[in-house]
């Protein structure tokens, strides 16, 4: 059974239509890649998935492990095994982010039934896996996304991912604001994440993104549809083209 | 036992000489300007029907400064333009349930806070006046904690003198430990504070759980390089009303103030911050700021700000600002994405607004007090997350 099945999704914002009879399968352990240019509803896409408030859903269907999620809160979804990757991560000013990661761990554990892990264990695991991340353990002291440069944020977002291990991490341009130092750290670590169970969703508009992360899909998204869908090699060739024949399709 | 009431028989002859029949019920009149957005006289019963308060407060800690009585020279800091003009003056001069004045002498330091507690019973009415004067190049800490009942009310007069050099920690927490739901608690500060050359007043001011609270604070910086910081912050619930008004009066050139008040407000409560700034003339490179920054829990609360600025020198630096929302929802949908649920979502969140309040104030008794403040109304309202 696959993962999750987005079908015939139509969205609006306001009055506007961002996605348009978008439908897209994902199968436990595959990596997706959606590319599209700017306004293309690649962003509309990850906040839907991921239940942010403010988008119309007009027709169409999101299954996510076998069930409905369109009635579920973000917070139902996540619990659910959903994850997004911000693209603008949220700074979140008078909360320190080890107890940020204190309180979504728990959360998550809470829904899959186990025990709470006390303040030790959490920082025990935070630093283990920090590591991997190059993330020092002054940034854990500060306020979540407070002051963190943009490969900071994008590591941190990364470090969320490692510690919850959800079932579908949606990456909403996890490669925007980084250098390509940062740009290989968090590569490494998205692919250090793959495993037979997980699936991701990697949007983005480079393909430099995608010599990091390797996906098993590459789907071109242009004025809220899917135009086009094939392997890596895919992304190759928009890289050297472009997206104008998709545009201009439209 | 401490008498209540250490003043001279002129002093006492002064206060009682007091009586202004254009109070109405024994409260300024809400149709004065300055009492446009707390109508007293509607928020808190009429005052004779609370009883003056007998009991003693004065703690052991002050006694060795307090030997001195307040006599007809102390009578000039109770009749300055601010008193003067302020109603609620006549109130208290005709009430006084307690009189004190304090000296701390020159270079005298203590970093220990001085702890002043003063607790209202049910019914009763406590009304003192303070003239503390803090000597040059004194340097101390002083925490105030007021505790109301529901049915108390607490209206006090100071006068605060910091001479030259001095540096004061100010902290005054105003709260109510029987919180039940429905409360005619009151309470009315008036606070004056001169403040002499090179000298530094840092005040932090909470008020919670009353039903009327106002603050009235006029702070006069008398003579150049005073400084003066004010951090305040109200919690309104159900139908609490909470007021702030403040004027900084900056008389004599290159003198600081920078006043931020805070609040968070539920239910149908209501806030006002009434900020004023005067420079004088003659009082050049001021450096003015205040800030308010109101957090709405419900749609129902209310909030009022009115900055008012009066500048009269042209090289000064003065700002005035006010923030009112609702919590972030950016920051919700945030946190709520990691599964942490709508319900505790919101509270990391006004915990987080308080804690970046405590971070701010840069003196530990002070940022103590107000994290105590917080710690105890977030309790109150089931939204305390330990950290």
């Amino acid at each position: 059974m696959s993962l999750l099945q987005i079908k015939n999704l139509s969205v609006s914002v306001g009055d506007e239509k961002i996605l348009n009879n978008l439908s897209l399968t994902i199968n436990a352990g595959e990596v997706h890649a959606i590319m599209g240019p700017n306004g293309s509803g690649k962003s509309t896409l990850s906040y839907v998935l991921s239940g942010r408030e403010g988008y119309e859903i007009l027709e169409g269907e999101i299954i996510f492990k076998g069930q409905s999620i369109l009635d579920l809160e973000a917070d139902e979804r996540s619990r659910l095994g959903m994850f997004l990757a911000f693209q603008y991560p949220i700074e979140l000013p008078g909360v320190t982010s080890m107890n940020f990661l204190k309180t979504m761990i728990n959360s998550i554990r809470k829904a899959k039934g186990l025990k709470d892990l006390d303040g030790l264990e959490i920082v025990k695991l935070v630093k283990e896996k920090s590591k991997q991340l190059d993330i020092s353990s002054d940034m854990l002291k500060r306020f979540v996304n407070v002051g963190f440069s943009g490969g900071e944020k994008k590591r941190f977002e990364i470090l969320q991912m490692s510690l919850l291990e959800p079932e579908l991490a949606v990456l909403d341009e996890t490669d925007s604001g980084l250098d390509i130092d940062a740009l290989r750290i968090v590569g490494k670590g998205v692919t250090g994440l793959r495993n037979n169970e997980r699936s991701m969703l990697v949007i983005t508009h480079y393909q430099r993104l995608l010599d990091y992360i390797v996906p098993d899909f590459v789907h071109i998204l242009a004025n809220g549809k899917i135009y086009e869908s094939g392997g890596p090699e895919l992304a190759k060739i928009v890289e050297k083209e472009g997206y104008k024949r998709y545009t201009d399709a439209a | 036992m401490r008498r209540n009431i250490n003043a001279s028989d002129e002093f006492i002859n002064f206060c009682s000489s007091f009586n202004n029949d254009d109070l109405i019920n024994g409260w300024p009149d809400s149709k004065d300007e300055y009492w446009k957005f707390t109508k007293l006289q509607k928020l808190i019963p009429e005052r004779r029907l609370f009883n003056l308060d007998k009991k003693a407060f004065f703690p052991e800690s002050l006694s060795e400064f307090s030997n001195e009585c307040l006599d007809k020279s102390s009578i000039e800091f109770f009749t300055s333009d601010f008193f003067k003009k302020n109603k609620m003056t006549d109130v208290v001069f005709q009430n006084i349930s307690h009189a004190y004045k304090v000296n701390f002498p020159s270079n005298f330091i203590n970093d220990n806070p001085i702890v002043i507690d003063i607790e209202i019973d049910e019914s009763s009415w406590c009304s003192p006046i303070f003239l503390i004067n803090f000597g040059s190049k004194s340097k101390l800490n002083i925490i105030i904690n007021v505790s109301l009942t529901s049915t108390s009310l607490f209206t006090p007069l100071f006068s605060l003198n910091l001479l030259n050099q001095s540096a004061v920690n100010l902290g005054v927490n105003i709260l109510n430990l029987k919180n039940k739901k429905l409360n005619n608690a009151g309470c009315v500060n008036l606070i004056e504070c001169n403040i002499h050359e090179h000298s530094q007043m840092n005040m932090v001011l909470s008020q919670q759980g009353i039903n009327a609270a106002r603050s009235d604070i006029n702070v006069n910086l008398l003579e150049s390089n005073a400084q003066f910081y004010f951090n305040g912050l109200y919690f309104g619930r159900e139908t609490q009303h909470n007021d702030i008004t403040t004027n900084i009066n900056h008389i004599s050139p290159d003198c600081f103030s920078n006043q931020t008040v805070r609040g968070i407000l539920d239910d149908k409560s209501v806030g006002v911050y009434q900020g004023g700034i005067k420079v004088f003339k003659n009082a050049q490179k001021t450096d003015g700021q205040q800030m308010s920054r109101v957090l709405l829990l419900s749609r129902l609360a209310e909030t009022n700000t009115k900055p008012a600025l009066e500048i009269f020198a042209d090289d000064v630096s003065c700002s005035h600002g006010a923030t009112i929302g609702e919590l972030d929802k950016n920051q919700l949908f945030y946190l709520r994405s990691r599964g942490i649920d709508e319900s505790k979502a919101k509270k990391i969140l006004i915990n987080a607004y308080l804690n970046e309040l405590i971070e701010e104030i840069n003196n530990l008794e002070l940022a103590k007090l107000v994290e105590q403040a917080s710690n105890y109304w977030l309790k109150q309202n089931d939204m305390y997350i330990e950290s």
